[in-house]
């Protein structure tokens, strides 16, 4: 028996915070007994009201993955197929009923999805993902889109076409590229490894499997909007190890660490340049809380 | 040392050195889960010479604790409650020490049973050195932190171990922002038309503020009350914003 406990937090970029536009990342978790999930997700900076499409698609994915979690009792064999296709219903639905735009709607996701028997990590567009072990090392993975062009998961059929035009036109084409990096307890790189997606995987959203041995190494999962790569004169490598490094787990300890590090950095540089978000969540083996 | 009134929920920390050291409890860190809090002292005297008013002071702390908690920003306020008075073990007697609010039970606050001279200055060093160390090991652990220290007295110093000057380091280390957002310290003379002068002299001398009830009467007890709620939650309001609320009203 594991337990989770989860906490987010996003912070406006300088970036949009001098220009007076809103913050366009968002994030969302929650934790029960059985269940654990962590969604950030970033709205397209050259899109229109994409501040409300993130939280629309970070709230349609979070009633997906309750609606998975009813319908299933947490059995994961399909699990990104119907948290997808319901968090395409609901992003509909809400568009429509909010008298958005599609426009609006242009923001990438990234979530974790945990239960007593595994779980997964799906990114649909870009970000970074990162897992803190109990031995201190850091394995992190960062996705980036050719051209800066991410995938976002409200495209419905015509913009999908547009989509893949705008890439080439050949779905077999190597258009998502990640980079994944295992920190030493010190800090500097074990060891590295590049990895390249096709249109067509892309278009899926990279899904990476946790099994529940996995889960008994692992302490924290973090999903990262792309912002965590756009802060002044701080590595991304550097800046997923620094939001990781908790000082007190309880209650809002995401939010705490997060703030303390951007007011920290904010005193010798611009701190984070693109909005950011991230959200996490802990892992307790049972065990511990016995002891 | 002051008796310590604490269980495991709690930790125990200490001020000053020596004979003028005083202790003080705290909850355990590990189970605080907000971003940022308020540390919130009242200390209320418990001398002989407030026998006359000890139930209206009692039911105007809990009041004010009453009203605390009925804040927007209940959940982010840590409160400590301490008696002084020459008869007590020490000088000061921990009700409790920083704990929420939602942990606090005014039911189980004792009545007042005033007796012994004053020890005025221990009790502002006792009050605002333990949030000034509390303070600093939630800023450790990266929770923001200002705090806010009553001490209501009806008469000037006359026992102490601890000096003004001490009590004037305390509020410096406050004023300097490293260790603490920003700290406000407001010294309430009750009945102290005849130690008005000394009482100012002390704040003045210490950096706290002073503030004069007036007389120890029921509507002046219940006017302290809604002072104290007003001004923790003025203080909590002003947190994050780098500086203490400019909002601490000047007169009751």
């Amino acid at each position: 028996m594991i337990r989770f406990h989860t906490d987010h937090y996003f912070h406006i970029g300088s970036a949009h915070y001098t220009s007076g536009k809103p913050c366009q990342d968002y994030s969302l978790s929650s934790a029960s007994d059985d269940v654990a999930c962590a969604i950030v997700s970033d709205g397209c900076s050259t899109g229109r009201h994409t501040d409300v499409g993130s939280r629309v698609l970070a709230l349609s994915t979070m009633q997906a993955i309750r609606d998975h979690v009813k319908a299933s009792s947490g059995v994961l064999n399909t699990a990104v197929v119907s948290i997808t296709s319901r968090q395409q219903q609901i992003i509909s639905t809400s568009r429509l009923i909010l008298g958005l735009d599609w426009m609006d709607m242009l923001a990438t996701c990234g979530y974790v999805y945990l239960t007593q028997s595994g779980g997964f990590i799906h990114v649909q567009g870009d970000g970074v993902v990162a897992l803190k072990y109990r031995d201190g090392h850091i394995k992190m993975s960062r996705y980036l889109w050719a051209d800066n062009m991410p995938f976002y998961p409200s495209y419905d059929y015509d913009s999908i076409n547009n989509f893949v035009k705008a890439h080439g036109g050949d779905l077999d084409a190597l258009r998502l590229f990640r980079t994944t990096v295992s920190t030493r307890l010190d800090g500097t790189i074990a060891e590295a490894e590049d990895k390249e997606f096709t249109l067509r995987e892309g278009l899926n959203g990279v899904l990476t499997r946790l099994s529940l041995e996995e889960l008994a190494q692992l302490e924290f999962i973090a999903v990262f909007s792309d912002g965590v790569t756009q802060i002044d004169n701080v590595d991304w490598k550097d800046a997923v190890t620094r939001f990781l490094s908790f000082k007190s787990l309880e209650g809002e300890f995401a939010k705490r660490r997060m703030m303390w590090e951007i007011k920290s950095l904010q005193k010798t540089s611009k701190g984070p340049i693109d909005d950011i978000a991230y959200a996490v969540v802990r892992i307790e083996r049972e065990r511990e809380n016995e002891g | 040392m002051p008796r310590m009134m604490t269980d495991d929920s709690m930790t125990v920390g200490k001020v000053g050195t020596g004979v003028q050291a005083f202790q003080f409890s705290g909850a355990r860190i590990e189970r605080l889960g907000a971003t940022e809090y308020t540390l919130v002292t009242i200390a209320v005297d418990v001398t002989g010479s407030t026998k006359g008013f000890a139930d209206e002071l009692r039911k105007s702390l809990i009041t004010a604790v009453e009203s605390c908690k009925k804040s927007p920003r209940s959940a982010n306020l840590l409160l400590r409650v301490i008696l002084f008075s020459g008869s007590l073990d020490g000088g000061i007697e921990e009700i409790h020490g920083f704990k929420p609010l939602s942990e606090v039970d005014t039911n189980s606050y004792p009545q007042l049973n005033p007796e012994g001279i004053t020890p005025l200055f221990d009790a502002a060093f006792s009050a605002v050195g333990a949030t000034n160390a509390y303070a600093k090991t939630l800023m450790y652990k990266e929770f923001n932190a200002n705090g806010i220290v009553f001490v209501i007295t009806d008469g000037d110093d006359n026992v102490s171990r601890s000096t003004v000057a001490m009590v004037k380091r305390e509020m410096e280390r406050g004023a300097r922002g490293e260790e603490i957002e920003s700290l406000i310290g407001v010294v309430v003379g009750i009945n102290a038309a005849a130690f008005r002068y000394k009482l100012e002299e002390f704040a003045k001398g210490t950096g706290m503020q002073y503030i004069d009830v007036g007389e120890a009467t029921k509507g002046k007890l219940a006017k302290l009350a809604q002072f104290v709620s007003q001004s923790v939650s003025s203080q909590s309001q002003a947190l994050g914003t780098g500086g203490p609320s400019q909002n601490i009203a000047p007169t009751i």
